[in-house]
């Protein structure tokens, strides 16, 4: 009988621990969203841009299929920017950001608090606390042409970054907002960024909506095939 | 009395320095606000119609839609927004994107050199120092640069 006993409780801590174990396995590999881009750029023009971002990080593309003001697609790849117009490639320049570094892919790797940098040659220089903020700045030792990196987080979510030139003057600060949980997935629904160039700054503030993780459908958009060109 | 006027230095300088890197993580609310108040309004409309094009937006008389320069955001591309590349002066560009230092002599003290040119330049120096640290973050080896096409 005892033996019974013993085996029933080995038997249901196995249950409880592999099911803990799949919840801690579950992977978060797609998000999709609605989204907007409110700009004023260099020359003082307001842009807005409308769309829908879909992104796999196994498959590596970030799609844009935007609605406004014009109707295209955008396909950004680990090197390429590709613009898609009636179903025609139009357009081909190089990416100016890797994927592993946009904030969906942080996000769903879990690793946006620290900017992904905790898994980069970045070492952490300096630990600040305010009341509310925790303050750290990050720098590439022996790289005395890279400028060091700020970030500032309140409860364990990344708030802040500010990108310094080797001189220690501020390039571009950014900020992240409005943290919703999808799934399990924290993602920043408003970006604020400012750039600054010479005397005058550039401003953006993107907005995402009806966030998705995870997204079965849409498989088309995930892995959009990109025409050859002209 | 020394020791405790020297304490008392040394934390206020502890206390400046850390307000000040806070302070850094501001930006004004309200200057946001109203400086999008009329594309924010904009993007309501749409959302509320997506079928509206740009074009019927030109149509409509609405005072705030007035403030806006539809006619320049339907020229503007999707890329010129997002990345602002478009309307580069690319050769400038490029010196600040490559090799900023040799690019600062080049082009952004040059008075031969365009303002646009000066611009593009320093545009480049901007997302060459992104792009510098983030191709540090992608390579395992710092200080090697990231492959930038041109």
């Amino acid at each position: 009988m005892r033996i019974i006993q013993h085996f029933k409780f080995l038997l249901l801590t196995f249950v409880l621990a592999s099911s803990a174990l799949q919840i801690y396995a579950q992977t978060f590999s797609r998000i999709e969203a609605d989204f907007s881009i409110k700009e004023k750029d260099i020359a003082g023009n307001k842009i807005l841009t409308i769309g829908h971002v879909y992104f796999d990080k196994n498959i590596r593309k970030i799609v844009l299929d935007i609605s406004f003001p014009n109707k295209i697609i955008i396909v950004a790849s680990d090197s390429l920017v590709y613009i898609i117009k009636d179903d025609s490639l139009v357009n081909t320049s190089p990416a100016t950001v890797p994927i592993d570094f946009t904030v969906y892919n942080l996000c769903l790797n879990n690793t946006l608090e620290f900017y992904g940098l905790k898994e980069t040659p970045y070492k952490l220089e300096e630990l600040e606390k305010d009341s509310d903020l925790i303050i750290t700045t990050w720098d590439l030792p022996d790289d005395e042409t890279a400028g060091k990196l700020m970030l500032s987080q309140k409860d364990k979510k990344l708030t802040g970054m500010i990108n310094f030139d080797s001189e220690g003057i501020i390039l571009s600060k950014y900020f992240f907002e409005n943290y919703t949980n999808i799934d399990g997935v924290e993602f920043p629904a408003k970006m604020i960024q400012y750039m600054f160039v010479l005397d005058k700054k550039t401003i953006k503030v993107t907005t995402h909506r009806n966030i998705k993780i995870n997204e079965m459908g849409n498989n088309y958009f995930y892995d959009y095939p990109v025409p050859s060109g002209r | 009395m020394k020791k405790l006027f020297v304490i008392l230095l040394f934390f206020s300088t502890c206390l400046s320095s850390y307000a000040g890197n806070a302070d850094k993580f501001s930006y004004n609310a309200d200057e946001l606000q109203n400086e999008f108040s009329d594309l924010q309004s904009l993007e309501s409309m749409f959302i509320g119609n997506q079928n509206l094009t740009i074009a019927d937006f030109e149509q409509m008389d609405i005072d705030w839609l007035n403030r806006i320069d539809l006619e320049n955001m339907k020229c503007a591309s999707p890329v010129q927004a997002m990345f602002g590349v478009d309307d580069m002066e690319w050769g400038a560009f490029a010196w600040g994107f490559c090799c900023s230092p040799i690019g600062f002599f080049l082009v952004a003290i040059s008075d031969e050199k365009s303002n646009n040119e000066k611009l593009s330049y320093w545009i480049g120096v901007v997302i060459s120092s992104l792009l510098g640290s983030i191709a540090a973050i992608a390579n395992p080896t710092p200080g090697t640069s990231l492959y930038t096409g041109y």
